[in-house]
């Protein structure tokens, strides 16, 4: 075995080697760590006095908070009253609007639609239809999972990124711009795509979602959230992103940055 | 690495953690789902650690573990948000004379690598991404010294017979 080929087994992993959890990440597992351990030590003050019961309970209680304030701010839990139907206005967005050139499939569909975000002519669905969730990303893509598998997808997170999507009249604008859908907590106002050079891509005034006209022509590397006094809530890592838009049905090639020029 | 200081356990075993299973899932938002996980675990039961120097090893098996366990899911239930990770590509020097040969093949390989069994994959991360020998492989697997060396083996034997790979695997055995 070459060391070339060597080296190119081991720079297939250089992704992995390098990661490293965000401050989110670390705060939200010792928050759950906190959490678990206020659990384990109510189940023993049963026993005990009713008056020191309620004194410890409260004290456990005022532990408790940090962690539940953390899990109120995710994304899921930003949507839970519309994702299971006990409360239509607590949805992302808006209610969807005789006017939304809503893609066909959404406006043919059942159940509750929203209109999450959207900039410029890229718009953000969301469909509720019994136990199922869908997003229509623009018009070209759709999304769908069961309430309980977006859980999984959503919880615990600030911002969520759908993917890319396309315009109605194809996947890049005359900038070479492609949208990016994403779905974010209620304190996120203003979401920042930086790339690996020159400027980022930046929505504000969100509400539960964001559609960013990301440059297709640069490497995206993070996506970075804020709330409305500018303090970073969460942050992604989209390097893993492929902005690009190819004629050839094998994709992209690896490592060519510039979209085709026949695309779009 | 100082066991009773709780963010410094989270954050270490949130590292080696998410590193062992973006590597083996090839998705970020998926490792993260389960170093949240492993570091939990870890978090309950470090009390029980006796050598501190062996927190990485114990996180790692406890990853490992946990990342087969993820991946039986997947099975019957595929990722609703596929995001394929690939290299970064600022390490690789313009001057390098074989760069392109290198990302072609990085690329390219990163795909193939989905298509190995889990263990095989397990051990080719634990090996290129944490660079174990044998023996750290085997015992982050929990299997034989022999096992570890033959799952590496049949692992790089696959990708190098894998049809994306085959022109590359040429051109990357007449570079050197």
């Amino acid at each position: 075995m070459t060391d070339l080929w060597n080296r190119a087994l081991r720079s297939a992993f250089d992704h992995a080697r390098e990661l490293e959890p965000t401050d989110a990440e670390v705060q939200r597992v010792l928050a759950l760590d906190a959490q678990r351990d206020t659990r384990r030590a109510r189940r023993p003050l049963l026993k005990v006095a009713a008056t020191a019961c309620a004194t410890l309970l409260l004290a456990s209680g005022a532990y408790a908070v940090p962690p539940a304030r953390a899990a109120l701010q995710d994304v899921y839990s930003a949507m839970t009253g519309w994702v299971t139907g006990a409360d239509d206005q607590a949805g992302p967005g808006r209610p969807l609007e005789a006017g939304d050139d809503a893609p066909a499939w959404v406006r043919e569909t059942g159940g509750e639609k929203r209109l999450v975000a959207q900039n410029g002519a890229a718009k953000l669905y969301a469909v509720r239809e019994d136990q199922t969730i869908s997003f229509a990303l623009g018009g070209s893509v759709g999304l769908s999972d069961t309430v309980d598998g977006w859980r999984s997808q959503l919880a615990g997170t600030a911002v969520v990124v759908l993917g890319p999507g396309a315009f109605a009249d194809g996947p890049l604008d005359n900038l070479g711009r492609r949208p990016l859908f994403g779905v974010s907590s209620r304190p996120v106002a203003r979401v920042e795509l930086r790339y690996a050079t020159g400027a980022p891509s930046v929505q504000d005034g969100l509400d539960g979602g964001f559609v960013l006209l990301a440059d297709a022509r640069r490497d995206p590397r993070t996506l970075v959230a804020f709330d409305r006094t500018g303090r970073e809530l969460d942050r992604a890592d989209v390097s893993g992103l492929d902005l690009r838009v190819c004629s050839d049905p094998r994709g992209c090639p690896p490592g060519r940055t510039a979209p085709s020029p026949s695309a779009g | 690495m100082n066991v009773n200081d709780r963010e410094q356990v989270a954050r270490r075993a949130l590292t080696v953690a998410l590193r062992t299973a973006a590597g083996i899932v090839g998705n970020r938002d998926q490792a993260a789902d389960i170093a949240q996980d492993v570091a939990l675990d870890a978090m309950q039961s470090v009390g029980r650690l006796r050598d501190a120097e062996a927190f990485d090893a114990w996180v790692r098996k406890i990853a490992v573990r946990h990342t087969l366990r993820a991946l039986r899911k997947q099975r019957s239930q595929p990722p609703v948000v596929p995001l394929a990770l690939v290299g970064d590509l600022s390490d690789l020097s313009a001057d390098e004379p074989d760069r392109d040969l290198l990302i072609a093949a990085r690329g390219a390989l990163a795909q193939a690598l989905t298509t190995l069994p889990p263990r095989q994959r397990v051990a080719l991360v634990l090996r290129y991404v944490h660079d174990l020998n044998d023996r750290e492989i085997a015992a982050a697997l929990g299997c034989r010294r022999g096992t570890a060396n033959s799952l590496l083996s049949r692992g790089r034997a696959a990708l190098r017979d894998c049809p994306a790979l085959q022109d590359l695997v040429s051109d990357l055995e007449v570079a050197r």
